[in-house]
């Protein structure tokens, strides 16, 4: 989600207040947890990936799905054979392999897994970094604890980058190739994750003493370049998806 | 004024600088005695956060001093520690941006950014902050010929105290210096420019004064073939900071010979050796090998990536394993090669690389070390063209040079990435120059 962070954009999505996105992503959240109906989730999820098409255009509203895929696979597999009640679908030699009750629970985890991946995909597509920051002092965050997300933000594709650059360099020494899979390629993943360690343990220490350079841990009081607009758009917003949020909670008490 | 510090690779020239800016021994450990004055405030008592509008430093590595997750937020971040107000942060913010061209970059993750150009975000945090001493450690290196002219007209301009440690690019900058020191033996000695030359005993411009600088052998084939060519190629990034496209019309790589990549940074210098190596592929062209018969067919990725080796800038990339000598043996193994056979190949080239210890850890060398190291791998692999991908930072001029001659004694084609006409000129027997995308190949006598 955040290694595929922000990308500049004119759609709605990126034009609402990061503060009322926010908000909405909390309450979605939220939302997914409820003891819902498997059509009312997979609802919400079908129209979360459809706001990543304005979000993130049709070549890349649909790559999440491609990360998640091994772990969709493992809930597919795996959820299943726990629940035996229910209609009985599908056996083998007497045992029970899907019964209706798995299928509709495998079907909301799945429902929750992916759009709850989904509204962070959009919230971050559509919002700069920085952004996403005053939101969360806006929130009441602290600035230490801003830092430490923002530092977060940083080193996450750092990590990334260098794990791309690293297993790069592998493939040029013979050590790790594209076209591994399974055993062969966890040995061949092997020098690739230690490299990328080595690399990033070496960071730690000098972090700190550029932060200490850059003049973080002074006793004056720091100022603060970056602001969120606020006024009637920041209002009409908020208000806005607080009904996005009333919307979203509504069937529960329809139940 | 400007004072140089000079010294060879791994001197103690960073550990000088970090020092004078308050940061080592807090940061690493260690004793230090004595004391640095900065007016009457001895730096040595002093916090590194409370000397931040006194001193400033541009690290050797941008990586390691790099925070913020935009290259805006990298210039605000200092300045908002200064306590500065909004409308004075934003008339340095925009006139840094402006000044090193990074308009375009301004909301871009520095992480994705080239070496030149991370190297471009701190001179402007610098700038910007504008401490009264400014060291810059190895900071001309990584930068293209533009860039450096402008960063050292700046320095100068700026009538601060300028404090450059360095191991090469003197003639960037000699006649501005004001006082000359080079760090020899553990020790700091002021002298004149001469003496400090003589101690430093590596340099390219300078050669006259040391006689025994290695030059290139010559490459055993009269009229070579290529063996890797290029036709009509054209490459854009699918997710690219920008809409940069490079474009090669034609390229022929020869058999055993020297061909040089030199261009400004994000001129498309490293895109092309990627593809020739099978780790990107073209949009449009051939790259292919026009010995095999099958003319502008373009070649197989895994074929490119088994026929290309690479020297990455940084060593660190390809070393994992626990000693030198398993590091050397490793790729032998993987080829099959019988392990009494292996290991004798491996204490050979690790002689003829200067490992003197086949048991060292590799990730706790020297840098230096850790470059003759990768280059060993390299080496062993065998491959039939090898690319050094600004393969002499960090490392003296005249270690770069016996190691090129090395590959080249072995016939293997090279291909050296440079921001330094003047190196590519002396050691290479073809020119592909970049500008804005474009790779045009240039003959020199």
């Amino acid at each position: 989600m955040i290694e595929s962070s922000y990308h500049p954009g004119n759609s709605f999505v990126h034009r609402f207040d990061p503060r009322a996105k926010l908000f909405l992503l909390i309450a979605y959240t939220a939302a997914m947890f409820l003891p819902y109906q498997i059509e009312i989730l997979a609802s919400y999820t079908v129209v979360m990936i459809l706001l990543a098409l304005p979000a993130a255009g049709l070549r890349s509203a649909f790559s999440p799905l491609k990360v998640l895929l091994p772990i969709m696979l493992l809930i597919i597999i795996l959820t299943p054979p726990f629940y035996k009640e229910g209609e009985v679908l599908v056996t083998y030699n007497n045992w029970i392999l899907l019964t209706d009750t798995g299928l509709i629970r495998t079907c909301v985890l799945l429902s929750r897994f992916i759009g709850i991946t989904y509204v962070f995909f959009i919230f971050f597509r559509s919002t700069p970094l920085n952004q996403v920051i005053l939101t969360l002092r806006w929130y009441g965050l602290s600035m230490n604890a801003a830092l430490i997300i923002s530092m977060t933000f940083r080193f996450i594709p750092y990590i990334t980058a260098t794990y791309h650059r690293v297993s790069e360099a592998h493939k040029l020494r013979g050590s790790f190739q594209s076209g591994m899979w399974g055993w062969s390629r966890i040995k061949g993943l092997v020098p690739v994750l230690t490299s990328v360690l080595i690399q990033t343990m070496k960071s730690i220490p000098v972090m700190s003493m550029s932060l200490e350079h850059r003049g973080f841990g002074r006793a004056s009081r720091r100022t603060s370049y970056q602001r969120l607009s606020g006024g009637r758009k920041l209002f009409t917003h908020l208000t806005f998806s607080v009904i996005i949020a009333l919307i979203l909670i509504i069937p529960i008490f329809l139940v | 004024m400007v004072h140089a510090v000079y010294g060879r690779p791994e001197a103690g020239k960073t550990t000088l600088g970090r020092i004078i800016a308050g940061l080592v021994p807090a940061f690493t450990g260690g004793t230090i005695t004595g004391e640095i004055l900065f007016g009457k405030e001895d730096v040595l008592k002093t916090k590194g956060y409370d000397l931040l509008e006194h001193i400033g430093m541009v690290f050797q590595d941008p990586d390691e001093q790099i925070l913020m997750p935009l290259v805006e937020d990298e210039i605000v971040f200092p300045l908002e520690s200064l306590g500065m107000n909004r409308p004075q942060i934003h008339e340095k913010l925009e006139e840094e941006i402006d000044f090193w061209d990074l308009d375009e970059l301004r909301n871009v993750n520095p992480g994705n950014l080239s070496g030149g150009e991370k190297k471009r975000v701190l001179l402007a945090v610098l700038c910007a902050i504008n401490p009264s001493v400014w060291i810059l450690d190895e900071t001309f290196e990584e930068l293209d010929e533009q860039w450096r002219e402008t960063l050292i007209q700046r320095a100068v301009a700026s009538g601060k105290t300028i404090i450059i440690l360095a191991s090469k690019h003197i003639e960037l900058f000699d006649i501005y210096i004001a006082t000359w020191s080079v760090i020899h033996d553990n020790q700091i000695f002021q002298g004149s420019k001469d003496q400090v030359l003589q101690l430093l005993g590596d340099n390219w411009e300078y050669k006259k004064l040391h006689p025994s600088m290695p030059y290139i052998s010559h490459s055993v084939f009269e009229n070579p073939e290529p063996i890797l060519s290029v036709r009509n190629l054209s490459y854009t990034y699918p997710q690219g900071n920008s809409d940069f496209t490079l474009f090669v019309d034609k390229l022929d790589i020869y058999r055993g010979k020297i061909t040089a990549f030199y261009g400004p940074n994000g001129s498309g210098k490293s895109t092309l050796s990627k593809l020739l190596c099978g780790l990107l592929t073209p949009d449009h062209g051939e790259i292919f090998f026009p010995d095999n018969g099958e003319k502008h067919k373009h070649a197989a990725v895994g074929a490119l990536q088994k026929f290309t080796g690479y020297l990455f800038q940084n060593p660190d990339y390809q070393i994992f394993l626990p000693s030198v000598k398993d590091e050397l043996m490793y790729s032998l193994l993987q080829a099959g090669v019988d392990k009494d056979d292996a290991y004798r190949q491996a204490i050979s080239c690790a002689e003829l690389f200067g490992l003197q210890n086949p048991n060292e850890i590799p990730s706790i060398m020297s840098y230096g070390s850790r470059k003759r190291l990768q280059a060993a791998v390299c080496y062993l692999l065998d491959r039939s063209c090898c690319i050094f991908d600004e393969a002499d930072s960090g490392i003296l001029m005249s270690e770069y040079i016996r190691i090129v001659d090395l590959f080249v004694k072995r016939e293997a084609s090279l291909i050296l990435i440079t921001h330094d006409l003047r190196l590519a000129k002396k050691l290479a027997d073809t020119v592909v120059v970049f500008q804005d995308g474009r790779a045009q190949e240039g003959y020199y006598d």
